[in-house]
């Protein structure tokens, strides 16, 4: 430190034009911020000097900003998406002007890299193919349980509890095909040769290297896929062999997709926090906006209990309740659902008593 | 597993509300702000998919208040940015490692398919670049500063004499204060063919500035608060 004793002479120009100095200020080093304290502290006569130039380097600014603007934001990151399976650059300026034909532009490369081997998968039936590759495994969660696997390409396939997931062990050829009963989150290897499709009931979803959630629980109405990155294609199966307009959607980034079983529709939405959908993976439950029927039913799979519901409950005055919960005990989340809903509750076991 | 205090159960655990750029950021910081730049330019030159939403998250908004010191046209630049990741995206595997930081790769980059743009078109209204506007400072921060009557005649004289420094004075100041780049990245973005210039460019501009600065008046408040917080740790 003996170096830095040249300090207790320095000016305010000195200061300004020391990197050790500013850095502290700028707030780079965390490492130079334990000197700085110290070596105040044992020179308070310094301190206005020090405190003129850390408000001086503080207060320079650019005057003309850009306004912030999410649009702007997401468009151009939405171009770049888009423009990184097309073979070239073009002149975007141009392109922006009829943003309408890009996106049509847009699809139909996305359709000419992978729609082949998709149409395909379609009507020949992902079953058959299955049938064809030797090794089939089976792997299974049950309730309160969380698995992780890691697939012979690479891919990393996050299971929560109460999920089915069958795939071959080595993969054919032209694409890799797994089947899905539940929720999973899946971190795909990039092989642009080779997509990754997902089959969960009705849909299959189509990627090739991402991240996203999977939802398809059997017994739930609806299946949801949610986006985290890359871009990824949800079609739906076709009942009949070589129909000429199968349903599709592409889904980026913070987008989900929601398919209610019951009457077949979609609803495609841009995601306002992507990680309540892939908060179980960490551990965390995040409700927003859910019915206590909904509610149950997470608690049940995350915790391995089953809920004994003896009166009618209801959260709050819509019914819905929204929250957050870090690797919390069952018995701390019920407490607080408690005051929402106006209810009391016994845990017994793996039994939880609602009145 | 947290532990609850008896007196915060009745307290629910607060839903967030971000916006879709904020939950960017508060998925990919667990796992990549943590990492220094070099490992998390390796993981976008394989073809790491977070990376690279990292850090256009990272530099999207900065980037766009670097481009606007060399044209206003917001869709010229937004078609500069686009044109910059869409193009890095594409070489990723042949670029090589960042010599500096991501930040200053990426601010050099812009700037000079900016300038490049800019010599192109003929009516943008920043055609030439060597021209005197763009990198205009500003004191911001006015809670540091008091606002005292003689500090606004200080402040005065200080806005009048930045305003008179050079171009490549304010750049450079910029740089070095405002975006915490280091000599280095200084003489590589602004092509200096030796380091020393660029401690110059700032340091001629600071000395101009000298005066008006040792006459501002400034609140300790921060630094005060500092240390205390500092002699409580460590002299206890």
């Amino acid at each position: 430190m003996l170096k830095r004793s040249k300090y207790k002479d320095y000016n305010l120009e000195e200061f300004l034009n020391d990197n050790f100095f500013v850095e502290w200020v700028i707030n780079k080093g965390t490492k130079n911020s334990f000197f700085w304290e110290k070596w105040i502290s044992n020179h308070p006569e310094k301190l206005e000097v020090v405190a003129k130039a850390k408000a001086i380097i503080s207060s320079l600014d650019y005057q003309e900003k850009y306004e912030r603007n999410e649009k702007d934001f997401i468009e151009v990151l939405e171009n770049i998406l888009d423009n990184s399976t097309a073979s070239k650059t073009s002149n975007l300026n141009k392109e922006r002007r009829n943003l309408g034909w890009l996106k049509y532009a847009a699809v139909i490369i996305f359709l000419m890299a992978s729609g082949i081997l998709l149409w395909f998968s379609i009507s020949s039936g992902p079953q058959l193919t299955m049938a064809e590759s030797q090794v089939i495994t089976t792997k299974k969660t049950t309730r309160g349980q969380k698995m992780t696997l890691i697939l012979s390409d690479g891919t990393e396939v996050k299971l929560n509890a109460e999920t089915k997931l069958t795939y071959s062990k080595g993969f054919s050829t032209d694409k890799r095909e797994v089947f899905l009963e539940g929720e999973a989150f899946f971190d795909v290897s990039k092989d642009s040769l080779k997509p990754f499709i997902i089959y969960s009931g009705n849909l299959s979803t189509k990627v090739l290297g991402t991240s996203f959630n999977v939802k398809a629980y059997p017994d739930q109405k609806q299946i949801t896929v949610a986006v985290v990155t890359g871009k990824v294609q949800v079609i739906k199966k076709q009942e009949i062999e070589n129909a000429p307009n199968a349903e599709y959607f592409n889904l980026i980034p913070n987008e989900a997709l929601v398919y209610e079983k019951s009457n077949e529709e979609f609803k495609k939405s841009k995601v306002e926090n992507i990680n309540a959908y892939i908060a179980w993976k960490n551990n965390h439950i995040i409700f927003k906006e859910n019915t206590f029927q909904e509610i149950v039913g997470v608690l049940e799979r995350f915790y391995d209990v089953d809920f004994d519901i003896r009166k009618k409950i209801s959260m709050g005055e819509k019914g819905l309740f929204t929250g957050e919960y870090d690797n919390e005990h069952l018995k701390n989340i019920l407490e607080s659902l408690s005051y929402a809903g106006n209810f009391k509750f016994e845990i017994k076991k793996s039994k939880v008593i609602i009145n | 597993m947290k532990m609850k205090k008896a007196d915060d159960i009745d307290h629910h655990p607060e839903a967030k509300h971000l916006s879709a750029r904020d939950d960017y950021k508060s998925y990919f910081n667990n796992q990549l702000q943590s990492k220094k730049d070099q490992e998390v330019w390796a993981l976008f030159q394989k073809g790491d998919e977070e990376a690279f939403l990292y850090i256009y998250n990272q530099y999207f908004y900065e980037l766009m208040d670097y481009g606007i010191q060399f044209s206003k046209d917001i869709e010229l630049l937004k078609d500069c940015i686009q044109d910059l990741f869409i193009n890095i995206r594409r070489k990723r595997e042949s670029l090589g490692k960042i010599s500096y930081s991501i930040k200053s790769y990426l601010f050099k980059s812009l700037k000079r398919s900016v300038i490049k743009r800019l010599a192109k078109s003929k009516n943008a209204p920043y055609k030439d670049y060597n021209n005197t506007e763009g990198f205009e400072i500003q004191l911001s921060t006015e809670t540091e500063i008091i606002n005292s009557q003689l500090n606004a005649e200080v402040k005065f004289q200080l806005k009048n004499s930045i305003s008179k420094l050079p171009k490549k004075q304010r750049e450079a100041i910029l740089y070095y204060y405002y975006e915490g780049f280091t000599y280095e990245e200084i003489t590589s973005i602004m092509e200096f063919s030796r380091i020393e210039y660029a401690r110059i460019t700032v340091s001629n501009g600071v000395k101009k500035l000298r005066r008006e600065m040792e006459l501002l008046k400034t609140k300790l408040f921060d630094i005060v608060i500092l240390l205390i917080a500092y002699s409580v740790f460590f002299t206890a």
